[in-house]
């Protein structure tokens, strides 16, 4: 077993393969996955580095995927149960108060009064709607999405020694092998300045939108590049990689 | 792959901060910013984070999109084309949107091209009734087949496109059948001012019939008075002359005064001098160069607006008329430049909204000149059919 990680500061996926004690034949993919948010320095300026959304993908020679055995699989049920509220308050409120000019060339005096009349209404209307997300979620093709449902960054551990898929041995397999990787896309990585730190975000608060963009593209296929310069940036970076060769 | 080592070890620190160095001294399109950088178009921007950015003037030939997050991206004056890989962008409110549903349809549907060349070049009147009628009116039978969401789709294609005004107008006046909402009505201009202002005639047939149309709507008002201030002289002054007589003129007027009669446009200005002289004849040109010149003339050889009507250029226009035969008096010079300025697009307009007392005379004079010209053509004509004939 092969576990590597470019940033394990900031990214741990680690992988440990168990015998299933009902079936010796089916083996239990067992996942650690741990993401944290970065600091790194740029000149004089520190910013953070965040994952927004991570993609684990499997690949398999020689087994099968044991048949619902993937973890996060957002299966619906075919009966929806749905909890709805509404509630709505009203609130009035009248304002009164009076004015009233009169001026009479008949009289000598003048008197001033003066009126007028609001209604102010405040109306409170809660919608409440049920219902379960999930952190990592199956997706097609032996892949699978990790982000936080209401798109915060990823800071926490998602995966703990949960069992992400089980494989079942192919008899006739003469080679059985699976491969884990961990990556991100560029558009889901954000590098911003750190919290507090107001000389760096100055300097982002300068950049425009433009030149934002092109250098988060750029730092990402920086770090791409230290970290695995044999493969070309295709928009992703290769954060983890854990391989076992299940002949061992 | 590297490992167990941390971010602050790997992170490239001085490869970045060059790079920002870079960024922050230059003001480039995006297309040049990316060349700075040493990025590679065919393959860093696969999937990458591209919201919001300004695509203004940058040549996206050859650049992969594919799987980027492209929404609301905006600008003028961009260049693509089918080496452009949008494939799995994510294009909603950008100006990106309309090609990518173009592409769409064109590759899945093999009668599309055959439908779309019909519209182009078909009857302007039977164009306009499938248009005005929401595609009621068949055109031909391969029309029949068409869903309203494609009808939508060649309608906004059609409307960018090089057509006739009789099409161009029907479109913009049923723009409501083939726009969902404000949002996509705004996307066909975004989308025109992007792609489409290689040609001036296109522009100026555009611009005057979304000026007179949709000139209450800010957005499009805005979008079209942007082109008023555009880097290329072409196609300023095709936006200035397309929006003339439109009431966007008439409710920015002061605007497009500071705007038109600012130093960047004397060029703009020039040209029109030129071309309206040019129109009138020769000795219309002789009046606004100080080169003695009637013909071959490049517009920055032409006096500026701020040059004409001037004694002391008179002076100057009359002195390089030199050994010439006839040479214009001061008096002619300042009659003939009058009558330039009274026939001149735009500036005939601001002159005739500013109260110019001697505008209605300079164009009577014009126009009686004209008449007495093309009685002396005429007559030549005559006498040299009566020499040649039988």
């Amino acid at each position: 077993m092969i576990n590597q990680n470019s940033f394990p500061d900031l990214c741990e996926l680690l992988v440990e393969y168990q015998d299933n004690t009902e079936d010796e034949n089916i083996q239990n993919c067992m996942v650690v996955l741990r993401v944290s948010t970065g600091e790194v320095q740029l000149g004089d300026h520190e910013c953070t580095v965040e994952f927004n959304r991570l993609y684990i993908s499997v690949d398999h020679e020689g087994m099968e995927v044991v048949s619902g055995s993937l973890f996060g699989e957002p299966k619906k049920p075919n009966e929806v149960n749905r909890t709805s509220e509404l509630a709505h308050k009203r609130d009035t409120k009248r304002n009164s108060s009076g004015a009233l000019d009169i001026s009479r060339t008949a009289f000598a005096a003048n008197s001033k009064t003066e009126f007028g009349y609001s209604e102010a209404m405040n109306q409170d209307i809660i919608v409440r709607e049920e219902g379960t997300e999930l952190r990592v979620k199956a997706r097609p093709n032996l892949r699978w999405e990790v982000r936080e449902p209401d798109g915060t960054p990823l800071n926490s551990t998602l995966l703990l020694n949960d069992r992400l898929v089980a494989f079942s041995k192919h008899s006739t397999a003469n080679r059985r092998r699976s491969s884990l990787s961990l990556r991100a896309k560029q558009r889901d990585i954000q590098i911003k300045p750190h919290s507090g730190d107001a000389k760096t975000e100055k300097l982002f608060a300068y950049l425009t939108t433009n030149k934002k963009r092109l250098l988060d593209i750029f730092i990402a296929k920086s770090l791409h590049e230290a970290a695995t310069s044999s493969q070309p940036y295709r928009g992703e970076i290769l954060i983890s990689q854990c391989e076992h060769d299940h002949e061992e | 792959m590297k490992n167990d080592i941390t971010i602050e070890e790997i992170w490239p620190e001085s490869k970045i901060r060059n790079a920002l160095t870079k960024l922050e001294e230059a003001d480039l399109p995006f297309s040049e910013l990316v060349e700075l950088l040493g990025m590679q178009k065919e393959n860093d921007f696969q999937n990458s984070s591209l919201t919001n950015v300004d695509f203004s003037n940058a040549d996206l030939r050859g650049f992969n999109f594919k799987g980027a997050d492209l929404r609301n991206a905006h600008g003028i004056d961009v260049q693509i084309d089918q080496t452009t890989n949008l494939t799995g962008a994510l294009v909603e409110g950008s100006i990106f949107q309309s090609l990518t549903e173009e592409r769409a349809l064109f590759e899945d549907n093999a009668s599309a091209t055959v439908v779309y060349e019909a519209l182009k070049h078909g009857d302007p009147y039977d164009v306009s009734g499938w248009i005005s009628s929401n595609g009621e009116q068949l055109l031909s039978k391969k029309f029949k087949n068409i869903t309203k969401q494609q009808s939508a789709i060649l309608c906004k294609k059609l409307i960018v496109d090089d057509i006739d005004l009789t099409k161009r107008t029907t479109l913009f006046y049923h723009l409501d059948k083939f726009t969902r909402s404000n949002s996509d009505l705004r996307m066909v201009v975004k989308n025109f001012v992007a792609f489409h202002l290689d040609n001036p005639s296109v522009i100026r047939s555009f611009v005057s019939v979304a000026a007179q149309v949709l000139s209450k709507d800010e957005f499009v008002s805005r979008t079209i008075l942007s082109l008023c201030g555009h880097k290329n002289v072409d196609v300023k002054e095709a936006a200035f002359m397309a929006i003339e007589k439109t009431p966007l003129f008439a409710c920015n007027i002061r605007h497009i005064c500071n705007l038109f009669f600012s130093q960047h446009n004397a060029p703009v200005r020039k040209q029109i001098i030129l071309k309206t002289a040019i129109k009138l004849g020769g000795t219309y040109v002789l009046s606004v160069n100080a080169e003695g010149k009637t013909s071959n003339l490049d517009s920055t050889q032409v006096l500026d607006y701020h040059e004409l009507l001037n004694e002391e250029i008179f002076l100057k226009v009359r002195a390089s008329q030199g050994k010439r035969q006839n040479i214009l008096s001061n008096r002619e010079i300042e009659l003939r430049q009058k009558e330039i300025l009274a026939n001149a697009p735009v500036f005939s307009t601001i002159l005739a909204r500013q109260g110019t007392d001697w505008l209605q005379t300079a164009i009577e004079r014009s126009q009686i000149r004209k008449r007495e010209s093309q009685k002396q053509l005429n007559s030549k004509i005559r006498n040299s059919l009566r020499r040649y004939s039988p």
